[in-house]
């Protein structure tokens, strides 16, 4: 079960001038934030999506 | 949208055995009510919702008595156990169970006889959906309950009509910032973006983070934060203060209004200095009336009421007379009727003897005769035409007299007035009335003086926020200098992009959600609560929410408490709007306090704003739940409840309306 993420904060990071991976990866750690009963390793799952938006990143560069 | 399906009491306080309340998750009937007389168990309901869930019975905390319910108690035998159970099933329809939350304790009989809980014996638990759509133990019962009735902000969606009426009397900044904060997931972001600055860190190896450069700008940041916590501190106590004088202020003023009650020391005396004006104006025209009242003597037919007036007249007559426009015959007819009348003209006996008749004849006597008194005497008929004359004037004097008789009396009547008054304004304790004013007055200045001193602070600690946040900015970019590794750099990077977009939005989306939630509450509370002296409501930059009237003055405290309660509940659904806040509302005695003229407008106005939203209503039978109000929300009610104070046994009874 999740808790919903601020509608109004989700908008701003959609109309927001972030990449499309900053953008994801912004609200992948606010869904991490939201996920009911899962506390700690918040570190662990932030590197991961670090990772995965880096690699987006890395993948627009290449295709760019 | 998580709705309660259905909940079973047992053996909970008045609910005796298993009692199974089912509600309706119809969008369209989405009212449900459960009514009681005085005792029927309505806030025990809600005491269940709130033990099973968090553990604590709000409405019972001074109760002795135990949980168990009576019957079940009285038939334990020695050394038999009798369990309390709640249990609350939540979904979004009646097959489709997302979330169960179930509390027990277990009591039993000791060897005296007495029914006491089972060391611990009590267990809550919860079960959640997985991926798979199964229902699984969640790992911690607490958190799961938290994450769907989010205890903190408990009154947020458990609405107790007699404490929102209250809910802005205090505290009204404090409680009006975090209930925007805690509705509106903003510890969320909060959370994210500590997270995001830890993990930041970690991209910095452990011999790097000594760097000299680094460690400055840390220094900087340290006493910043340290500076910006002093503050929040002195913050925190002035605020301490602020709502202190407020209090008082709010005493002191309710205190004066009792004692204008008596009467305004203001008005009475305003009052006074009315009649005193009146007084002077009617003592003059009763002056001016006084002198005119001789003014006849000058039209030619003396009128005399008394010696004075006499002795007076007769001094006009002569000076009349030596002018020549006065003929002397007139003189002597004049003093011959008084003295053949007596009193026909004068009020003044002309008694034989008398004085006034000695001086009238000694006069007369020495009235000297014309050369037309021969002929004057003999016209009889022109001396009777002047004594109807004379009876005209005395006529007119008479209405003279009136008009002078109708001022004493006004003044007379003026002067009762004031002397009431002046008894008025005695017994107002003028003392005490200005010391109660004039601290009034002070602790008004002290509120104003620390309110200013919040502000102050408050801009002090966003100028250090700043300053840290630049200093955090620099921070990065040693930090991204030191990083090596190009594709840490880049995931550093990431973190940090992240970072600032995050600390930007907090702070504009706390200013955006604060005008919103502004708005939609002056929109409902426009449609649900009849004052028109209250132009718009507002949330000030400090939080501070205010009723506002023409003339832009906050009369929240002279809001009566039904309209103090329409305008919590106004701001509590406006929140609930912007928060994605998806429990339902379990609202208890929401109709109790609203003047019985603008109840139908609440309740429209509740049928309007409460849509997509499952509402539990706890409501009095009769007071709150007659036939009026079940023909106003019938096409949106779903479930009906009545709990039945049984007369024989001390249970209630459950029955279920269609």
């Amino acid at each position: 079960m999740k808790i919903k993420i601020n509608q109004r904060l989700l908008n701003k990071i959609s109309n927001s001038d972030l990449d499309d991976p900053i953008k994801k990866f912004v609200k992948n750690i606010l869904e991490i934030e939201s996920e009911i009963g899962k506390g700690g390793q918040f570190s662990e799952k932030y590197k991961a999506e670090i990772e995965k938006a880096y690699l987006l990143l890395e993948r627009t560069d290449k295709n760019d | 949208m998580t709705k309660i399906l259905n909940i079973n009491i047992e053996n909970y306080r008045p609910f005796y055995g298993h009692n199974n309340f089912e509600f309706s998750t119809s969008d369209e009937k989405n009212f449900n009510v459960i009514f009681a007389g005085t005792g029927g168990g309505k806030t025990t309901f809600l005491d269940a919702i709130s033990w099973c869930l968090f553990g604590k019975e709000p409405h019972k905390e001074l109760s002795t008595e135990s949980m168990l319910n009576d019957i079940a108690d009285a038939k334990l035998k020695n050394k038999d156990t009798a369990d309390v159970a709640i249990e609350i099933f939540l979904g979004n329809k009646q097959d489709e169970i997302d979330c169960v939350f179930r509390r027990r304790i277990t009591f039993f009989k000791n060897s005296l006889g007495k029914v006491v809980p089972l060391p611990n014996s009590e267990h809550f638990s919860a079960k959640i959906k997985d991926t798979r759509n199964n229902l699984i133990d969640a790992a911690d019962a607490n958190i799961s309950a938290n994450y769907v009735f989010p205890e903190k902000i408990q009154h947020l969606f458990m609405f107790d009509g007699e404490k929102l009426e209250t809910f802005f009397d205090s505290d009204n900044m404090k409680k009006t910032e975090n209930a925007i904060k805690d509705m509106t997931q903003m510890d969320q972001l909060d959370n994210a973006i500590s997270h995001l600055k830890n993990v930041s860190r970690e991209f910095v190896s452990k011999k790097d983070q000594e760097n000299s450069e680094l460690a400055e700008v840390d220094a900087y940041i340290g006493g910043l934060t340290s500076r910006i916590a002093d503050k929040g501190l002195q913050k925190k106590e002035t605020e301490f203060k602020r709502d202190d004088a407020k209090t008082n202020f709010d005493q002191l003023d309710e205190k004066l209004r009792t004692l204008n009650s008596k009467g305004d020391l203001e008005q009475l005396l305003a009052e006074q200095r009315k009649f005193e004006e009146k007084r002077s104006d009617l003592t003059k025209r009763l002056a001016d009336l006084e002198n005119r009242k001789f003014d006849h003597l000058l039209k030619g037919i003396p009128i005399i009421f008394c010696r004075t007036e006499l002795e007076d007249a007769i001094k006009k007559i002569d000076k009349k007379y030596e002018s020549g426009e006065l003929p002397p015959d007139v003189k002597i007819e004049f003093i011959d009727k008084l003295l053949q009348k007596k009193r026909c003209i004068c009020h003044t006996d002309l008694i034989d003897g008398s004085a006034a008749r000695k001086f009238v004849e000694a006069y007369r006597n020495k009235a000297p005769l014309s050369k037309y008194e021969p002929d004057i005497r003999k016209c009889h008929s022109e001396i009777k035409i002047m004594i109807r004359g004379i009876s005209s004037f005395f006529e007119k004097r008479k209405e003279f007299y009136q008009q002078i008789n109708e001022i004493k009396d006004q003044l007379f009547d003026t002067r009762q007035i004031l002397e009431k008054l002046e008894k008025q304004i005695e017994n107002i304790d003028d003392k005490e009335f200005q010391s109660v004013k004039a601290m009034r007055e002070f602790a008004l200045r002290e509120f104003q003086k620390y309110s200013t001193k919040v502000g102050e602070i408050t801009s002090s600690i966003h100028d250090d926020e700043l300053s840290k946040l630049a200093f955090e900015k620099a921070r990065q970019k040693i930090e991204k200098k030191l990083i090596k590794n190009d594709e840490m750099k880049k995931k550093f990077e990431i973190c940090n992009t992240a970072l600032n977009f995050l600390q930007e939005s907090q702070k504009s989306l706390l200013i955006e959600l604060k005008t919103d939630i502004e708005t939609r509450t002056n929109e409902i509370y426009k449609k649900s609560v009849l004052e028109p002296r209250v132009e718009k409501i507002v949330i000030s930059e400090d939080f501070e929410l205010q009723a506002l009237d023409s003339n832009n003055e906050n009369i929240y405290p002279q809001l009566s408490k039904g309209q103090k309660q329409g305008l919590a509940t106004a701001f509590m659904i406006a929140l609930r709007k912007d928060s994605d806040f998806e429990s339902p509302i379990l609202f208890d005695y929401p109709l109790g306090r609203i003047d019985p003229d603008t109840r139908s407008e609440f309740i429209k106005a509740l049928k309007n704003i409460l849509t997509g939203v499952q509402v539990l209503f706890f409501l009095i039978g009769g007071t709150e739940w007659s036939d009026s109000e079940k023909i106003q929300m019938k096409d949106r009610l779903g479930i009906v409840y009545e709990l039945k104070k049984s007369k024989i046994e001390k249970r209630s009874e459950v029955v279920k309306h269609a």
